[in-house]
């Protein structure tokens, strides 16, 4: 589903964020991507996103190679990803229903649609019952879960999610943990990149390692940085 | 575009206006001023136009004929004068209406002329009307050319510096209006700019859930357009009232030499002219600073 072929990506600044990365992902697998910070992890998910575009090598997603597209087909790219971040992302003025009805309307959805999907993807999260509040009345792992039902609301294949336990405490991490593996289980492929040590030790998931922008590990298994 | 999604761009576009507040106001109030002064040179260009007209209409060539030109040859040659493309009407100014206008002239010393009407010193002539001052000198080669035709009187300094003062308002009116046309966008899309820094937040979500370029850009596009539209809209009431009251003082005058166009004959040339502007204005602002500042 996701190929990566000898990747690099070099900044005008002339850092080298990720060097010659290959790894391939399957359709329905759950994957950490591990590594300390600066590693290259953030300039991975850009080139998912095409936020940016590799220097040399190849990103296919889906069947599609990336850095081909013309720039009016790149939403049609981003739609097949959704995308969860550390600091959620919200529209504090529009309420948790909003939130998600939003991700449907910039993409065509008809209000029939948004009112079929939003209340399934809230029932998915647990949160049916927080639909009229704001993104300031919830807690930090609801408000994530909130950004979790807006990644789904266009039923990506992809499901990136960016340091979603950051910002959480634990018990609230493994809560989001749990959701995303449930997600997976749906058929859903989950790419979560993480400094959260417990969980991937604890998940025994595929694991992609990146250090100094190269690649240092990619086998299923635990964090496995104490080792190095 | 289908019709929910332009619904969801007016609503976006509104939500932001309103958002917003004051720099749509103080936009409005820039734009505003800007074709109130662009609309007073709009209705200077449309009246001067319609003077130069006036003027252009008592601008006649005078043509007389030879001394025996016999009527039934007079008829023939109006026939020819209204036959070149630049005459639009010959009208016979006979040897009896000269003498007549001489009495006229003469006033209470007109005695001096009795006796003439059986020996008229005068000729027969006509008054000709072009359709284009600009093109006078060869159309006054070309009557020379008809036979019957004597002598022509040459008006072309007048009727140069008629063209003259209407080509300098012409211009000068162009230049004003381009100026402040451009004044008028550069403030809109400083206004666009905050608008798109106030809502970076939700494009950023627009971006990454896929919307495309586009969806994200016309909500700033209409936002652009209703505030050039409402300053228009406002500059066109206030410009028709200070019309209107012109009208009416200058009324007061007994202008015989010409007259200003009547307010029924323009209102819609202002309010389409000036929407149109306006949309443009706030259409073209928007471009720009999207252009400049929202990377899709």
């Amino acid at each position: 589903m996701i190929y990566f072929s000898n990747v690099t990506k070099t900044y005008e600044n002339g850092t080298t964020a990720l060097d010659n990365v290959s790894f391939h992902i399957e359709k329905g697998e759950f994957v950490f991507v591990v590594g300390p910070s600066g590693a290259g992890k953030s300039t991975l998910t850009r080139l998912l996103m095409h936020e940016e575009l590799p220097t040399s090598g190849s990103i296919i997603i889906d069947g599609i190679k990336v850095e081909d597209l013309r720039p009016s087909d790149i939403p049609y790219l981003r739609r097949s990803i959704g995308v969860v971040f550390q600091d959620f992302r919200l529209l504090d003025d529009r309420t948790v229903y909003e939130n998600i009805a939003f991700a449907m309307k910039v993409v065509g959805a008809t209000r029939r649609e948004i009112r079929r999907q939003v209340p399934a993807l809230l029932s998915v999260v647990g949160l049916s019952n927080k639909a009229r509040l704001f993104p300031t009345q919830l807690s930090r792992g609801e408000a994530q879960r909130v950004a979790v039902a807006r990644a789904l609301a266009n039923n990506p294949p992809i499901l990136l999610a960016d340091e979603p336990t950051a910002s959480l405490p634990p018990k609230m991490a493994e809560e989001i943990v749990a959701l995303l593996t449930d997600i997976n289980l749906r058929g859903t492929t989950v790419i979560m990149s993480t400094h959260a040590k417990d969980i991937v030790d604890m998940m025994q998931k595929r694991v992609i390692a990146i250090e100094d922008g190269q690649l240092v590990r990619d086998e299923k298994g635990g964090y496995g940085y104490e080792s190095k | 575009m289908k019709a929910s999604d332009f619904r969801y761009f007016i609503s976006q576009a509104l939500r932001s206006f309103f958002r917003n507040g004051l720099m749509s106001v103080t936009s409005i109030f820039t734009v505003l001023c800007c074709m109130l002064i662009l609309g007073l040179f709009l209705v200077i260009t449309i009246n001067v136009n319609h003077i130069a007209n006036q003027v252009q209409d008592q601008c006649q060539i005078q043509a007389f004929m030879d001394e025996k030109t016999s009527a039934s040859q007079l008829s023939t040659i109006k026939t020819q004068l209204e036959g070149l493309e630049n005459v639009s009407s010959a009208e016979l100014f006979t040897k009896a209406d000269a003498l007549e206008y001489m009495r006229e002239m003469f006033a209470e010393n007109a005695d001096a002329l009795n006796g003439l009407e059986n020996d008229n010193p005068f000729r027969d002539s006509y008054k000709i009307s072009l359709k284009d001052l600009s093109l006078a000198a060869q159309t006054i080669e070309q009557i020379k050319t008809v036979k019957g035709v004597a002598d022509v009187e040459n008006k072309q300094p007048m009727m140069d510096n008629v063209l003259s003062v209407t080509n300098t308002v012409k211009h000068l009116s162009f230049w004003i209006m381009l100026i402040l046309g451009l004044v008028s966008i550069f403030i809109i899309a400083n206004t666009i700019k905050l608008a798109l820094y106030a809502r970076r937040k939700e494009i950023n979500v627009m971006k990454f859930v896929g919307a495309t370029n586009w969806f994200i850009r016309w909500p700033f596009i209409f936002e652009g357009i209703i505030i050039g539209v409402i300053g228009a809209v406002i500059a066109f009431a206030l410009t028709s009232w200070g019309y209107i009251i012109s009208l009416g003082y200058l009324s007061g005058f007994n202008l015989d030499m010409f007259t200003l166009k009547n307010y029924n004959d323009i209102w819609w040339i202002l309010l389409s002219c000036f929407i149109g502007i306006g949309a443009f204005i706030g259409a073209a602002g928007s471009g720009i600073s999207i252009r400049k500042h929202l990377d899709v």
